[in-house]
């Protein structure tokens, strides 16, 4: 009886396993790559950005780059080509310079997304950039460009030291600084409170280099880092000047940041720094032509 | 026997299952995958918008409920481009890169930044949510002679009409300014029928704000809300038209329907201050409070609560408002003209810093307590009142239930979160207390 059931479970089941046709799959793709035609500048960032580095440098709106909490507008077209060369110059070519090609390739950010003015809160305050992962950074206020861009100080601020500073992130995301760097301030980090009173003023006394350093100790490493990096000793100095008893925490942290790049790294910051200061003077005394979109 | 029944219950259940699975029974609604008609579609509307220099003239209506009202845009598309001029300044074409492209559907998008383009879509630290204004509209629908838009961030519906008129985009734009210009209306009135129409203007905001007597829409409207919160139903309806200046005229976001009539466009007619449509005619009117916007300049004597104090009233450079100098010498205010109105008015403001801080100018309650606000639509407004011969400040509400009769000087930091009264220019020049008058010297 077992051996019957058996038989006919097995027929029915190639029955069934057979019944169906065969469907013939279409060789149409259902899905259609949009084309859209090459600006100059694309064919640019082909050549110096993607192909080499595959860096995406997004300077056209796009809503799923954009974060919806804020309301956003496209940067100018000839301020994108001035910023592509400005992150080319002052960013990837120096980590090229100071560390090789292939620490810049491994490592540096995989896309920037531009937009044309801040991300304004509801309170009047701005955001100059964010970074996403380690993967994403975008830079806002491109339309401003001409206007706070004239100068080194003006540069970094809205613009280059946020790249530097992000990327200290990724790098520290990689691999992690020492513990003790967290100690050094012990329980000093104030988290949102950095930009209210008394935190606002009273930041180098309280042994951060800048106010937004007081946020936590990754923000604190980045801070010192691209702080260091993108200013002169003679502006280093005369900030520690007004630090007082601050002064020592600042040095001491300096020493640990200084000490996970070379070790960690092998980037000497002071190297990086004379880099960076020297390239920036190159874009400031206009020795580099941001306009510049010819392949070579 | 038990195990024949049993093989008999699975050889059934099989036979039913494959029975089931090879039903097939698909057809193909449509002949081509989404994306290869999506990628068509979009194909086809830039074939259309940058067919051999066809002209398109865009109704632009920024924010939620076009609350700004509309405004006219002509463009042209060419290779990827667009070049667009707007009424705001209609002698210059701005240029910059478009794209036809797919999210939930075929969208058109300004996406690099075009100085007419985006003009209602930039935001600032006063304005985080700039004027509302779309620079991404989803695309609707097309033919040779309409594209209708819808916007992304408003929802408001953009329509791209091919433009054949006989004027040039550049002069239809200055007769759409001139006509903005002389359109001077603070309400409306007509008859429709028996009924009356009333409306209320402002031509800041380009909208007019209908109310009549319709008991049947009334109660329509009214079905399903919360009376007590709505207030009895009274059998009026309120209707707002926002509307854009034509070279003749209005025309209404889109058509309004009210006591049976359907109307969207109008003529203006100065002489008579007349908006008709060959069938409707509104009657426009102004207060007889109202004072021309140049009849504002000139000294005057300030008061307020028992004190006097020299005062000038200078026409900024926009032609938008006045400058009050003359109070302290260590700022002056602003006074916005409100050409609806014929009337000034003084609020909230900026003026002044104190190291990173703000000093503010700010609105202030005193007869109910002495609450303030630095919002910069709460404040007081002045108006012409004959019988005195003086403009008198006019203490109420006109923003937020906020009522103000008052102003202080109020510190804040950049960030706008309250430190105290600003006293740092004197005591006594802190306060504003009860403003009543400017009398002409």
């Amino acid at each position: 009886m077992k051996k019957i059931i058996y038989i006919l479970a097995v027929s029915l089941s190639i029955a069934v396993l057979s019944s169906c046709e065969k469907e013939v799959l279409s060789d149409r793709s259902v899905i259609t790559v949009e084309e859209m035609e090459q600006t100059e500048l694309d064919k640019w960032l082909t050549v110096n950005f993607l192909n080499p580095y595959n860096i995406d440098f997004v300077y056209r709106f796009s809503m799923n780059e954009s974060d919806m909490n804020y309301y956003t507008i496209p940067p100018r077209y000839e301020l994108a080509v001035k910023m592509a060369h400005l992150v080319k110059y002052l960013c990837i070519d120096t980590y090229d310079e100071v560390a090789g090609i292939e620490f810049t390739r491994s490592y540096f950010p995989k896309m920037f997304f531009l937009i044309g003015e801040w991300e304004y809160r509801n309170n009047g305050t701005f955001i100059l950039g964010t970074a996403e992962g380690g993967k994403k950074i975008l830079l806002s206020g491109i339309n401003y460009l001409d206007e706070y861009g004239k100068d080194a100080e003006g540069l970094n601020f809205y613009y280059i030291k946020t790249i530097h500073h992000e990327f200290t992130h990724i790098l520290n995301q990689t691999r992690s600084y020492p513990q003790e760097f967290a100690q050094v301030n012990g329980n000093g980090y104030v988290a949102d409170s950095w930009s209210e009173p008394p935190y606002n003023t009273e930041y180098l006394k309280n042994g951060f280099f800048t106010a937004y350093s007081q946020e936590n100790d990754a923000e604190d490493f980045a801070e010192l880092m691209s702080e260091y990096v993108t200013h002169t000793q003679e502006y280093w100095d005369s900030e520690i000047a007004k630090a007082g008893d601050g002064k020592q925490y600042i040095n001491r942290k300096l020493d640990i940041v200084r000490s996970y790049m070379l070790d960690t790294w092998g980037i000497d910051m002071d190297v990086l720094r004379a880099t960076i200061l020297r390239r920036q003077n190159d874009v400031t005394s206009g020795k580099i032509d941001l306009q510049d979109l010819t392949i070579r | 026997m038990k195990t024949l029944r049993k093989a008999f219950i699975l050889a059934a259940a099989l036979c039913l299952l494959a029975a089931q699975s090879c039903l097939k029974d698909q057809h193909e609604v449509f002949d081509k995958p989404y994306s290869e008609r999506l990628s068509e579609f979009n194909s086809n509307v830039r074939s259309i918008l940058e067919k051999d220099g066809q002209v398109w003239l865009m109704e632009m209506y920024p924010g939620t409920s076009q609350k700004f009202g509309g405004y006219a845009y002509f463009l042209t598309f060419e290779n990827g481009m667009v070049n667009a001029r707007c009424e705001l300044d209609p002698e210059t074409v701005y240029s910059s890169y478009y794209k036809i492209t797919s999210d939930n559907g075929p969208v058109l998008s300004f996406d690099s930044f075009n100085d007419a383009l985006h003009v209602f879509a930039t935001p600032s630290s006063g304005a985080y949510e700039a004027m509302g204004g779309d620079f991404e509209f989803s695309i609707k629908s097309y033919s040779d002679s309409k594209i209708e838009l819808v916007g992304k961030r408003s929802d408001n519906h953009y329509n791209l009409n091919a433009f054949d008129g006989a004027m040039t985009p550049e002069a239809y734009l200055a007769a759409v300014n001139r006509m903005s210009e002389n359109v001077l209306a603070a309400t409306v009135e007509a008859k429709l029928g028996e009924s009356d129409l009333n409306g209320e203007v402002d031509l800041d905001n380009r909208r007019i704000t209908f109310t009549y007597y319709d008991p049947e829409e009334s109660a329509l409207l009214n079905a399903g809300s919360d009376e007590e919160e709505e207030g009895e139903d009274d059998g009026y309806v309120t209707k707002a038209m926002p509307f854009m200046y034509t070279p003749t005229g209005i025309k209404a976001y889109e058509p309004i329907k009210i006591l049976g009539y359907t109307f969207s466009e109008f003529n203006y007619f100065e002489g008579n201050n007349v908006f008709t449509d060959g069938v409707i005619t509104l009657q426009g009117k102004v207060p007889s409070d109202y004072t021309q916007y140049p009849d504002f300049a000139g000294d005057y004597v300030f008061t307020y609560y028992t004190k006097k104090a020299n005062v000038t009233l200078t026409p900024d450079e926009t032609g938008a408002g006045y400058i009050m100098s003359g109070l302290d010498s260590h700022y002056t205010i602003y006074l916005r003209f409100i050409k609806a109105k014929g009337r000034l008015e003084m609020n909230s403001q900026k003026i002044g810093t104190n190291g990173s801080n703000i000093i503010w100018l700010a609105a202030w309650d005193l007869d109910h307590g002495g609450s303030l606000t630095w919002n910069e639509d709460a404040g007081m407004e002045l108006h012409w009142v004959e019988e005195n011969g003086q403009f008198e400040f006019v203490p109420g509400i006109k923003v937020e239930d906020f009522y103000a009769d008052s102003f202080i000087l109020w510190e804040t930091d950049a960030n706008g979160a309250s430190i105290d009264s600003y006293e740092g220019w004197g005591q006594a020049q802190s306060q504003i207390p009860y403003l009543k008058a400017l009398k002409r010297k």
